[in-house]
């Protein structure tokens, strides 16, 4: 403290089409700045491997090549494969890393690519002995959108807890939320999840400490609170792309896992949502949906 | 077909009447007025007559630029002039031997019916072509830079104020949209405080133009930019284009310079650098940076205006934020912190995005649309000359990024710290 004013350290950049805030209620401008940098570098290393557009990411080098031939992985993008598999099946298939082409093809032509409930994620072929994947055809994609800021969080929770900086708030785009240690002022952290249309109204509050939050919507929103735009977002199953205006909010100690069972949750249904919390320790999850610009909340438990 | 100069022409005058109000454009750009002047059109009924000195490949460029808008702008190309039979013989041919052909330009000054001149010749022959041309009664566009020394810059300058007559050195980049729009958002704040500039300009090449076979005479008539008395080589023909954009940009000129050059590669006897640094000082302690080289063209050609907010490249056309916009969230947070209050931080929610996806990979300052600014200063010379005067500003600029690149000549030269003369001061 200095006099009766905590000195505050804040930066933030431009990251995965979106902007990653860092706050730290810390008084040693030189360790911030170092630790915000080592984030800075790894946050922008992954983008730049896990990016779908980037001509030089490795992911656009697998969708351009893995239907042609066995595309070699490096440890990191296999495990990642590995565990984007794995989160599809522990969703029933709701979190789902092929389902651009998809989108894509409804944009498009105004129908999916696929019949209802398929999906293009059991063409890919993981070869585990030689770390190596292919897909089945050309029409597979791979597209980590809805994966990689939590990727990218866990990352951070990592360098964060292996820093002298006890407490750290983190918003990577609004969107997905970190936090170490405390605010200050309390024994937490205290996150609002926002109304829609009326931004400094807090919905649903989640208490974090060395946790995080992800929220996963159908829309975009400006600062002012203005809804920019609307997000197809499909649910595998039927293949529909999900109407209204709609968040799902979830509290994880893993900000990867939160990440994904947002994306997931938001297209899953809502009895589906109670059975699949089951498999997850300490997590809790919120759904907001406009009705005629109303908030309607729905709160999720472990059946 | 209309000319596409003509129709993108609409564009820009479209712009400079959204600009009329701005003090910005009046402030920064007072050599635009002209297209937007509104009794300018009823002026356009009388013709004006020019002569091209010097029909080299810059001035063949000039030429044809304005053969482009002759017919609309109601201009007749009356004469032409070269000493070297290659190009007397091209400029003939580009008017179709309608302009009046002379080898020795002080002909050309004696016909009786000129308006103005365009000046192209070799930069050591400026000076007192543009002082008899402006004996003459003349108006005149002389490319940059003004002049082999300092002192004849100051001559040339001085006979513009006595003879009352145009000026226009040729700085293309003061009429580029790009730059205007620049300018415009840099005083507008966009970029913070300026701190610092740099600039480059990076060929790989010799820099030499063929000699016709079998005539190793013209080899100082030709490649007349390689030796000290007649060019200062890459200070005077690239350096003083990028200086004159730093100045306009930092409304300052500089007040000491130092630099540095070299002779380590194309050494085929010719007597100026071929790499290039210098370090300008500013009245406000900032420094502009340059270099240009011959011998890598990886970097290309750039200006670099670097302030506290974002950063620009104007060859580029790009703007970058340094920070993105700070989330109202993330202020509270801090605001909380900093008073020791706790609070709910109303964060969580849809993901933020970017108005436009180019936000994070740097914008484009202006609109994408092509506008020749080589034709459209030589419009305004026309424009001009029907007005009878232009802004002091253009002669001005001219004048001090010419000096100011001989100056930089100078220190590389003896290795000290050099400031302009008082006497040399306008």
């Amino acid at each position: 403290m200095f006099g009766n004013v905590m000195r505050v350290y804040h930066n933030s950049f431009f990251a995965m089409g979106s902007r990653f805030n860092a706050v730290f209620p810390f008084y040693n401008q030189e360790i911030c700045e170092h630790i915000f940098n080592s984030i800075q570098s790894e946050v922008l290393r992954i983008e730049s491997k896990l990016s779908y557009f980037y001509s030089g990411s490795e992911v656009y080098k697998i969708n351009k090549s893995a239907y042609k031939f066995s595309v070699q992985l490096d440890e990191e993008l296999f495990n990642i494969l590995e565990t984007c598999i794995d989160y599809s099946k522990i969703t029933s298939g709701s979190f789902d890393i092929t389902l651009r082409p998809i989108i894509e093809s409804i944009k498009e032509n105004g129908s999916p690519s696929t019949p209802a409930g398929q999906s293009y994620l059991n063409q890919i072929e993981l070869d585990k002995t030689n770390k190596s994947v292919r897909f089945a055809n050309e029409k597979v994609k791979i597209d980590f959108g809805g994966f990689g800021k939590g990727y990218a969080l866990e990352k951070v929770k990592l360098l964060l807890e292996n820093s002298p900086i006890e407490n750290a708030f983190v918003s990577f785009g609004e969107s997905s939320i970190l936090a170490k240690g405390k605010h200050p002022g309390g024994d937490y952290w205290q996150v609002g999840i926002k109304n829609l249309f009326d931004a400094d109204d807090s919905l649903h509050v989640f208490n974090i400490s060395n946790s995080s939050v992800s929220t996963s919507g159908n829309y975009y929103v400006d600062d002012t609170g203005q809804l920019c735009s609307k997000i197809n977002v499909i649910n595998p199953e039927t293949g529909k792309i999900a109407g209204g205006l709609s968040v799902m909010s979830i509290k994880s100690d893993s900000p990867l896992e939160a990440e994904i069972l947002s994306t997931a949750f938001l297209v899953m249904e809502d009895e589906k949502i109670n059975t699949t919390m089951d498999r997850f320790k300490n997590i809790e999850a919120v759904k907001i949906s406009y009705s005629e610009n109303k908030p309607v909340k729905k709160l999720f438990h472990k059946v | 077909m209309e000319d596409l100069y003509i129709i993108n022409r609409r564009e820009f005058l479209k712009k400079i009447s959204l600009f009329a109000g701005s003090s910005v454009a009046l402030a920064s750009m007072p050599w635009l007025k002209i297209f937007r002047d509104e009794t300018y059109a009823k002026s356009a009924n009388e013709k004006v007559r020019l002569g091209f000195i010097g029909i080299g490949d810059r001035g063949s460029a000039l030429l044809q630029n304005v053969l482009a808008f002759a017919k609309p702008m109601n201009v007749e190309i009356a004469a032409i002039c070269d000493n070297y039979e290659p190009n007397y013989q091209r400029a003939i041919k580009f008017t179709n031997g309608k302009a009046k052909a002379f080898y020795n330009y002080l002909d050309l000054l004696k016909m009786k019916d000129l308006d103005g001149v365009v000046i192209a010749t070799p930069l050591h022959e400026h000076a007192h072509i543009t002082i008899d041309a402006l004996d003459a009664g003349l108006h005149v566009f002389c490319e940059k830079s003004m002049a082999r020394t300092i002192e004849d810059s100051k001559k040339m300058y001085d006979e513009h104020l006595r003879t009352k007559r145009i000026l226009q050195i040729g700085h293309q980049r003061v009429f580029s949209p790009v730059y205007m729009d620049a300018i415009a958002k840099i005083r507008r704040g966009d970029l913070g405080r300026l701190t610092h500039m740099r600039a480059y300009w990076h060929r790989n090449g010799d820099w030499r133009r063929p000699l016709p076979k079998g005539k190793p005479e013209l080899e100082k008539k030709i490649n007349w930019r390689l030796y000290n008395a007649f060019s200062a080589g890459l200070f005077t023909e690239l350096l003083s284009h990028q200086l004159q954009v730093a100045n306009w940009i930092k409304e300052s000129f500089p007040t000491s310079v130092v630099a540095n050059g070299s002779l380590i590669y194309w050494k085929d006897g010719r007597e100026v650098y071929d790499h290039i640094s210098c370090l300008y000082f500013y009245p406000d302690n900032s420094q502009f940076l340059y270099d240009s080289i011959t011998t890598n063209k990886h970097y290309g050609c750039e200006e670099q205006i670097l302030g506290t907010k974002g950063s620009m490249e104007l060859e580029l056309n790009k703007v970058y934020q340094e920070k993105p916009p700070t989330p109202p969230a993330i202020l509270q947070l801090i605001n909380d912190i900093e008073k020791d209050v706790f609070q709910t931080i109303p964060i969580g929610g849809a993901s933020w995005v970017p108005e436009t996806a180019a936000n994070i990979k740097g914008d484009y300052i202006s609109d994408n649309y092509k506008m020749d600014e080589t034709k459209l200063q030589l419009e305004a010379y026309v424009r001009y000359i029907r007005e009878g005067k232009a802004p002091e500003e253009l002669p001005i600029q001219g004048y001090y990024s010419t000096v100011w690149s001989l100056l930089a000549e100078q220190a590389a030269n003896t290795q000290n710290r050099v400031t302009l003369d008082e006497k040399y001061r306008i």
